[in-house]
């Protein structure tokens, strides 16, 4: 499987990625000048490791859609790829002459992916996406306790997972007619597809707004964060028998005897002094105590990882979650690995991010049949780059 | 047009959201999803002795799929299971690591009734390492997963169910290229998937600190890699900010050409000092003073008002949707990412759409998640062929 990959930052990207971890032959196509992902490393050096978190195991191909040739040079690589992957400003493409419909006339085994903050049509189609703002219209932001803080990057990787599961969707298809297709996919229906919080809310119209808010954010004696003597805890004590096993680790009789705290509904409607009793007890603990008592009772509960003990973390680590790679210009680079594993066909992660027309050469001769002269030539003229 | 995945049988045996959400994207594509509840039903369910609109939910990750209430701990129970299994491409199950093994379903067994068989286990540390067998939930694996630790400190009792959310779309994603891979070879296999691995790899903030803690300055890792207060975004070039009617908005002069539009927007001649605010390194090093001022223009201005003026302007500024607005949201109603569903005992309401749009074998939503054993007897008649009969008896037995 050939995937033309087009996208310029996370989104589409890390999709591609996820796909070429399972063994499609990638190629990033990049302007002569790169991508927005180095230009943000022209800034700042070291960041440029940040490229191999999506395309690593990709090959490159520096190419100036700009000029005619450029694009001929496209249009024949796509004749011979199974997926053409690209996340321009609806319209974008259209005017290169590279739209879905143009380059299915001579490859209708094409599958086209557009990933795009908001999809090819409705009224925000046009505006300039960003992850963040992708939060704030799909009603992710909302939800959040620091709606002025601007989020991580989310959507950008979610989205891609979306994109590369309806490329798997559209190359199935392809199977039984024998007919590749078109996927709009915007990043914020995609967002807003999975924030069930909001469906809730939504398909529950009529409901008061206590219980709709219990239901989303239940209350913090149920599923919290409380503070422990050397930083954070996390517990889900949902059931009678979890709430049980905790009052009896922290040896608060109280928690088990008081009216208040009987059954869940109770225990929710006093959150304030359920959530109290719990933390006066973790503050004066150190998280390994509290999660190994805790967790031998049978009391859910976790250490909050900062984000310098995370990529330790010895679960991760026992599953191969950490990855290292090794970056010719910048070392070996760590990046997360796949979040599942495949008995049969398990994925793999080779290489970092390719250099900026890395492939170029490769590119061209093995699989266009251009000779070493021509591509000479086209470089000399600025529209291919290694 | 068929939709692309007709043809192919799913028997979920998972509860709650994670799994069933991830057997949602197939249905939604045409996959027949046999959603396999124990007598007493799903968790929801009880829910909604109280809460008479609980059951919406299940309607909603459970939209086109058949439900049938099958108990697991008779032995004719697991007979009928069988019958399903042979007739199944994947089978799904969320329990904790073991709880297959100890009710003789797990992947062992069942690739023996149906060699083939692509089987999902979906876990909240998956199926090894030291922490497999610790029971969790979602703000467990966003604690691990270092999703809690972008802000010190950490949300107390306001969590999005970010894991819930997330690992379904890789799930739904791992069967289709095991799919595709028994295509290839007729191999079936089996898929292990941690939440707290999904946490992990989807979690921008560990992982660029990961990435980048010996390569770059503390500076640009808190721009990248913060944890706020002390470090994150530059919010002068992307940012956001409480307007007048308290509501918050978004604005983003990320690029060079923006910045200058946004500049004369807000009309302040600090920020065009071409010492402070020249580049965009500048910017995020005076992010906080730039955005101090920002910060006052937008609260003397609505909404509404600062939308249009950014608009107008050319800088990408987006609106923080609150959540009772999304059911009235222009650009979502014309994706059909609201559709309006209705049913006699629930009554009319709106789900969301199906987010993956194909052109030419589109998936849809066709019915809304079945009612507790809605379709016990059609699937044991039409599907395994069973007779009247035999139905009649197992469900006299307390079978089904």
């Amino acid at each position: 499987m050939r995937v033309i990959d087009l996208s310029s930052f996370v989104a589409g990207a890390y999709g591609t990625g996820l796909l070429a971890s399972f063994g499609a032959e990638v190629i990033m196509l990049e302007p002569l000048t790169g991508s927005f992902m180095r230009s943000i490393a022209s800034i700042a050096p070291g960041t440029a490791a940040l490229s191999s978190m999506v395309n690593h195991d990709k090959k490159n191909l520096a190419l100036d859609l700009k000029t005619e040739k450029g694009r001929e040079i496209f249009r024949e690589l796509v004749k011979s790829s199974d997926v053409v992957v690209e996340t321009f400003m609806p319209g974008t493409m259209s005017k290169l002459g590279l739209d879905y419909e143009r380059l299915a006339e001579t490859n209708p085994r094409l599958v086209y992916l557009s990933l795009t903050a908001y999809g090819q049509t409705g009224p925000r189609c046009n505006d300039v996406g960003y992850d963040a703002g992708v939060q704030a219209t799909s009603g992710m932001q909302t939800l959040r306790e620091h709606p002025e803080v601007a989020p991580p990057i989310f959507s950008d990787f979610v989205s891609s997972v979306y994109g590369a599961l309806g490329v798997l969707i559209a190359l199935w298809s392809r199977l039984a007619t024998g007919r590749g297709q078109y996927i709009d996919l915007s990043m914020n229906d995609a967002m807003f597809s999975q924030n069930y919080l909001s469906h809730l809310r939504i398909a529950w119209e009529g409901v008061p707004e206590e219980i709709i808010a219990m239901s989303s954010h239940p209350p913090r004696c149920l599923l919290g964060c409380f503070r422990a003597s050397d930083g954070y805890v996390v517990t889900c004590l949902l059931r009678q028998e979890q709430w049980v096993a905790a009052a009896n680790v922290m040896g608060q009789k109280q928690m088990v005897d008081d009216k208040r705290f009987a059954n869940i509904i109770t225990r929710a409607l006093n959150d304030e002094a359920a959530s109290c009793m719990v933390e006066e007890w973790t503050s004066k603990h150190a998280r390994d105590e509290i999660v190994d008592a805790m967790t031998r009772a049978g009391a859910p509960c976790a250490k909050v990882l900062s984000r310098e003990e995370v990529g330790d973390d010895p679960q991760l680590r026992s599953r191969g979650m950490s990855v290292e790679l090794n970056d010719v210009s910048l070392g070996t680079v760590r990046v997360p690995g796949i979040p599942f594993k495949m008995s049969e066909t398990p994925p793999a992660m080779r290489t970092a991010a390719p250099r900026l027309g890395e492939h170029t050469v490769e590119i061209l001769v093995s699989l266009l049949g251009y000779s070493k002269a021509e591509v000479d030539d086209l470089k000399q003229q600025s529209i291919v780059g290694y | 047009m068929a939709k692309p995945l007709e043809g192919i049988v799913v028997l979920d045996n998972s509860l709650y959201e994670v799994g069933p959400r991830s057997t949602m994207f197939l249905a939604d594509m045409g996959a027949m999803v046999i959603k396999v509840e124990p007598p007493e039903g799903e968790f929801y369910r009880s829910y909604a002795m109280f809460l008479p609109s609980a059951e919406r939910q299940i309607s909603i990750s459970n939209r086109n799929k058949k439900g049938i209430r099958l108990n697991l701990k008779s032995g004719r129970g697991m007979e009928v299971f069988n019958d399903l299994v042979k007739k199944a491409d994947v089978f799904v199950e969320a329990f904790r690591p073991g709880v297959a093994k100890e009710l003789g379903i797990d992947y062992e067994t069942l690739r023996a009734v149906k060699p083939g068989l692509i089987y999902l286990s979906i876990a909240i540390y998956g199926q090894t390492g030291p922490y497999h067998q610790v029971r969790g939930y979602d703000i467990i694996a966003q604690a691990t997963g270092g999703m809690l630790c972008y802000y010190d400190p950490p949300p107390r009792g306001q969590f999005l169910p970010l894991s819930d959310f997330t690992s379904p779309v890789y799930a739904a994603f791992a069967v289709l290229l095991a799919l595709h891979h028994r295509h290839e070879t007729g191999k079936g296999q089996h898929i292990d998937l941690s939440c707290h691995d999904v946490m992990y790899a989807t979690n921008f903030l560990a992982a660029s600190y990961d990435c980048l803690k010996d390569r770059v300055d503390d500076t640009v890792l808190n721009w990248i890699a913060g944890v706020y207060p002390r470090g994150q975004y530059p919010r002068l070039v992307y940012g956001f900010y409480r307007t007048k009617d308290n509501d918050y908005i978004f604005v983003a002069p990320l690029q060079e050409e923006h910045w200058q539009a946004f500049v004369d927007v807000i009309g302040r001649d600090e920020l065009r000092d071409p010492s402070r605010y020249g580049t965009l390194m500048q910017r995020a090093k005076h992010s906080e003073d730039g955005a101090l001022i920002v910060a006052e223009w937008v609260a003397e201005r609505t909404r509404p008002e600062v939308k249009t003026i950014m608009d107008e302007a050319g800088v990408p500024c987006e609106p923080v949707v609150r959540p009772e607005e999304l059911r009235d949201d222009p650009q979502l109603n014309a994706r059909e990412m609201l559709v309006e569903v209705a049913c006699a005992e629930l009554g009319k309401f709106k789900i969301p759409g199906v987010p993956i749009k194909l052109s030419d074998t589109p998936g849809d939503i066709e019915c809304i998640g079945p009612k507790l054993g809605e379709h016990t007897e059609e699937i044991l008649g039409n599907f395994l062929g069973y007779s009247q009969d035999r139905i009649a008896e197992l469900r006299q037995e307390g079978v089904i």
